[in-house]
């Protein structure tokens, strides 16, 4: 530690995403340690940002809702609602880009619901999203009646990317890169990003500074809606079908994802790049656990001790 | 006087990085006497009262009591010890009730392990009307006015029996009259045997409480004298390290009034009966009376924070009919609130992100994104003209000083170039040489044309700075006071609601 310069530690240590890049760092290592070529292998890797891409995407509107101190629990059900939509879209044989066109919108107006209804009945946005993720959730298994939808025509571009590499890389970890670019630049490099957080470290000096915090409000719920659309649609180009219940439970995937790159629950800011490699963290465990064999039930286990153990790391580091 | 101090501390030194809060400080405490500690902000007043409390260790030195050097290693210690501290921040729990803050942590139990809330009942009545204080049990303290949650903390304290009371700013947030009662209890605490810290801004009231007072400057102790032997001005000098000629800028020599700026016509809000007054440029109007005089909902809702329930304001003679703070701001509006922790700053944000969040959209980029070099130039642009002395505008606004805390507040709101500037109370919490910045900051601005509507706790402030006084008591306006009548007592007179 001695070669490293004092003030270039603390600038190490000042980085929000620190806890979740030491704990990607060290799980990875020590995957690569006990399973060898099997995990290192890039088909395996590239997989495992396919998997963490339905996570990224999403996390990219949550750490946007968690640092104006808002959090959305029906991302899940929104994107399966999506899914579904889409799905029926396509069966009834409406034209490709029209159906994603309305998976998307469906999504958006998810989220603008989301929000209209916390602002204008004056609710915390945890409950509204509490109450309409059962909402979407049993407006997609009306729609499917409960059953997976796959008689559709996939002779189309959507389905034709869904499946496939682009520079040998999946579409949609490509897909999940773009978002969380746009999501980055969003937050932290316009007026409106920055009022985000400004709601988020003190709602009331927001207030006072004149910037209207049910617009803003709104506006970052839609953006949410619109990104678990995102996923919805991809993760329908992927699978090529529709289930009920895709998405399912993937809220709290998403809010620990971003929880793990280092943003806050109490609102002020956040990091996009974070929630992104904290939804590479999850998959990457996933995966280890495939590779030694362990029982899928243990997944979800050591995902949770994952989950602790990152956000603790992170406070420990910076408490130094 | 007993020969052993209450409190000693000998040589105490403490350092938070590389900063020495406190360095090399021996302080005698004698036992029943009222003992005034003051300094300007970051002179180490609250390091000591926290070492005393137990939440900060000395580096070195030592600590007796009594003539016995003790460890306070934890609030709990010092409290066995007989140390009862108020802080600077109210730190009481809202929702919950009088009763459940007074015995915070400490409830009394019975043999089953539930709480006896009769019990602890009758004791927070008894500790209550011992400060003569007309408060319920079962108030929820959320509910109370600032100077009776004050009340409260000062129950918790004296419900466990201290034998040294420690305040830290105890009267930044009251008004006179809750001031006044404050220190009708403060005697009757030391004539019960009480020894009192005590720690303060405001020296008028130092001088009318302390039997001695005790001078920090940058952690670094300046001596302690006793009150009836030394003057406002010489306690001044110690803390300041220079001389203060005059606490307020001279007046410009008078000239044309501006042209009519602001109307007020009938206006109503919340808590305000119809009120109707004017302002020109280049004119300070002072608007003076005590808590709940409706000041803070005039100006919230000159502000369009609050709705207008009647009434209209005009601007150079056009109606403003805007009704969000936005739109306010839009047409030359700018409010510094009261509360700069509360309604004023982002605490954990830095001070060039404070300093340009109402004006992002002038320090943009071509493609729209925020241009950081912009920003970085235009806070130091604003924040030279405050004076404000530092170059880290990386820093979080929460380690800053109250003062230049509140520099930045101003530079937040001057870079939107207002027309109409609202100051509530603009120096509260700040030390001695910032408030002679901002005083001269408000003169400046008048003379460069703006309108400035401002009030204040402190009632000297009104007089020394406004061209006119606007008396408010109970939401109405009781009477106007020209330069020339302004005194203090004239419009503290007025405040009171006698006429």
């Amino acid at each position: 530690m001695r070669a490293i310069p004092r003030a270039s530690w603390r600038r190490v240590r000042s980085i929000d995403e620190i806890g979740v890049i030491v704990a990607l760092l060290s799980v990875c290592g020590l995957l690569w340690l006990s399973t060898g070529d099997r995990f290192a292998q890039p088909t395996n890797l590239l997989q495992v940002a396919r998997q963490a891409s339905s996570y990224g995407i999403m996390s990219v509107g949550m750490v946007m809702l968690l640092s104006m101190g808002e959090i959305d629990l029906s991302v899940g059900a929104i994107l399966t609602l999506v899914n579904i939509v889409a799905a029926v879209c396509l069966r009834e044989g409406m034209a490709m880009p029209v159906a994603a066109l309305a998976g998307l919108a469906t999504g958006a107006g998810c989220g603008l619901a989301n929000g209209l209804l916390g602002v204008s009945l004056r609710i915390p946005t945890i409950i509204v999203t509490l109450g309409t993720l059962s909402i979407y959730r049993g407006l997609a298994l009306v729609l499917s009646k409960g059953t997976p939808i796959a008689n559709f025509s996939k002779d189309n571009l959507l389905f034709d990317l869904g499946s496939r590499n682009l520079a040998g890389v999946p579409t949609s970890v490509w897909l999940m890169l773009a978002v969380g670019a746009c999501g980055h630049i969003l937050l932290a490099h316009t007026p409106f990003g920055w009022r985000l957080q400004a709601i988020g470290s003190n709602a009331q000096a927001a207030r006072f500074s004149g910037i209207p915090l049910a617009r803003h409000r709104i506006a970052a719920m839609t953006i949410m809606g619109l990104v678990a659309g995102i996923a919805g649609i991809m993760e329908l180009a992927f699978l090529q079908a529709a289930s009920p219940t895709t998405g399912q439970g993937y809220e709290l995937f998403v809010i620990a994802s971003a929880i793990i790159g280092g943003t806050a629950l109490t609102g002020g800011g956040g990091s996009v790049a974070g929630g992104i490699l904290g939804a590479l963290l999850i998959a990457v465990i996933r995966n280890g656990l495939v590779l030694l064999e362990f029982s899928a039930y243990w997944g979800t286990v050591a995902t949770g001790v994952v989950i602790i153990t990152a956000v603790a790391i992170g406070g420990v580091v910076k408490k130094q | 006087m007993d020969p052993t101090p209450c409190i000693r501390l000998h040589r105490v030194s403490k350092r938070f990085g590389g900063v020495a809060a406190l360095d090399d400080v021996s302080v005698e405490i004698g036992r029943g006497e009222v003992h005034a500690v003051v300094g300007e902000n970051g002179a180490g007043k609250s390091t000591l009262m926290k070492l005393l409390a137990g939440i900060h260790e000395p580096d070195e030195g030592e600590i007796q009591l009594d003539g016995e050097t003790v460890r306070l290693e934890n609030p709990r210690e010092a409290q066995r010890r007989g140390i009862s501290i108020v802080f600077q921040e109210l730190n009481l729990f809202p929702h919950r009730t009088v009763t459940a803050n007074i015995f915070a942590n400490r409830e009394l139990a019975g043999p089953w392990g539930f709480v006896r809330g009769q019990l602890m009942r009758e004791a927070t009545r008894r500790v209550l009307s011992n400060l003569d204080a007309n408060l319920s049990p079962d108030a929820i303290v959320g509910s109370l006015a600032i100077g009776e949650r004050q009340l409260v903390e000062i129950a918790r304290a004296l419900e466990q029996q201290p034998k040294i009371l420690i305040l830290d700013e105890p009267n930044s947030a009251l008004n006179k009259t809750e001031s006044v009662r404050l220190f009708e209890i403060i005697r009757r605490l030391r004539a019960r045997g009480l020894t009192i810290v005590y720690v303060s801004h405001r020296l008028e009231e130092v001088f009318a409480i302390a039997d001695r007072i005790t001078v920090l400057r940058d952690g670094h102790y300046q001596g302690t004298w006793s009150t009836v032997e030394t003057t406002i001005p010489k306690i001044i000098v110690a803390m300041i390290g220079r001389r203060l000629d005059e606490s307020f800028p001279q007046r410009p020599a008078a000239s044309a009034p501006g042209a009519v700026v602001l109307e007020v016509r009938a206006l109503e809000s919340f808590h305000i009966e119809p009120i109707s007054f004017s302002a020109r440029a280049g004119e300070i109007v002072g608007f003076a009376g005590l808590e709940g005089s409706g000041i803070d909902e005039l100006f919230q809702a000159l502000f369009r924070l609050n709705p207008l329930t009647g009434g209209q304001i005009l601007v150079r003679g056009r109606l403003e009919k805007g009704t969000t703070p936005l739109a306010a701001i839009r047409h030359g509006w700018a409010l510094v609130p009261k509360s700069r922790r509360e309604q004023g700053l982002m605490m954990d944000w830095s001070i060039d992100r404070n300093a340009t969040m109402l004006t992002l959209e002038k320090l943009l980029t071509r493609l729209r994104l925020i241009d950081k070099r912009a920003v970085r130039d235009a806070t130091v642009r604003c924040i030279r003209r405050l004076g404000m002395s530092t170059d880290r505008f990386d820093e979080k606004a929460t380690n800053l000083s109250g003062g230049n805390q509140q520099k930045v507040l101003l530079a937040k709101w001057l870079a939107t170039e207002p027309s109409i500037l609202i100051l509530n109370d603009p120096t509260r919490g700040v030390d001695v040489a910032a408030k002679r910045d901002i005083y001269q900051l408000c003169r400046d601005l008048a003379a460069q044309g703006m309108t400035l509507l401002l009030t204040s706790s402190e009632a000297e402030e009104i007089v020394g700075l406004a061209d006119r006084a606007l008396v408010l008591c109970k939401g109405k306006l009781v009477c106007e006071l020209h330069r020339d009548q302004m005194t203090k007592s004239r419009l503290m007179h007025a405040m009171s609601g006698a006429n």
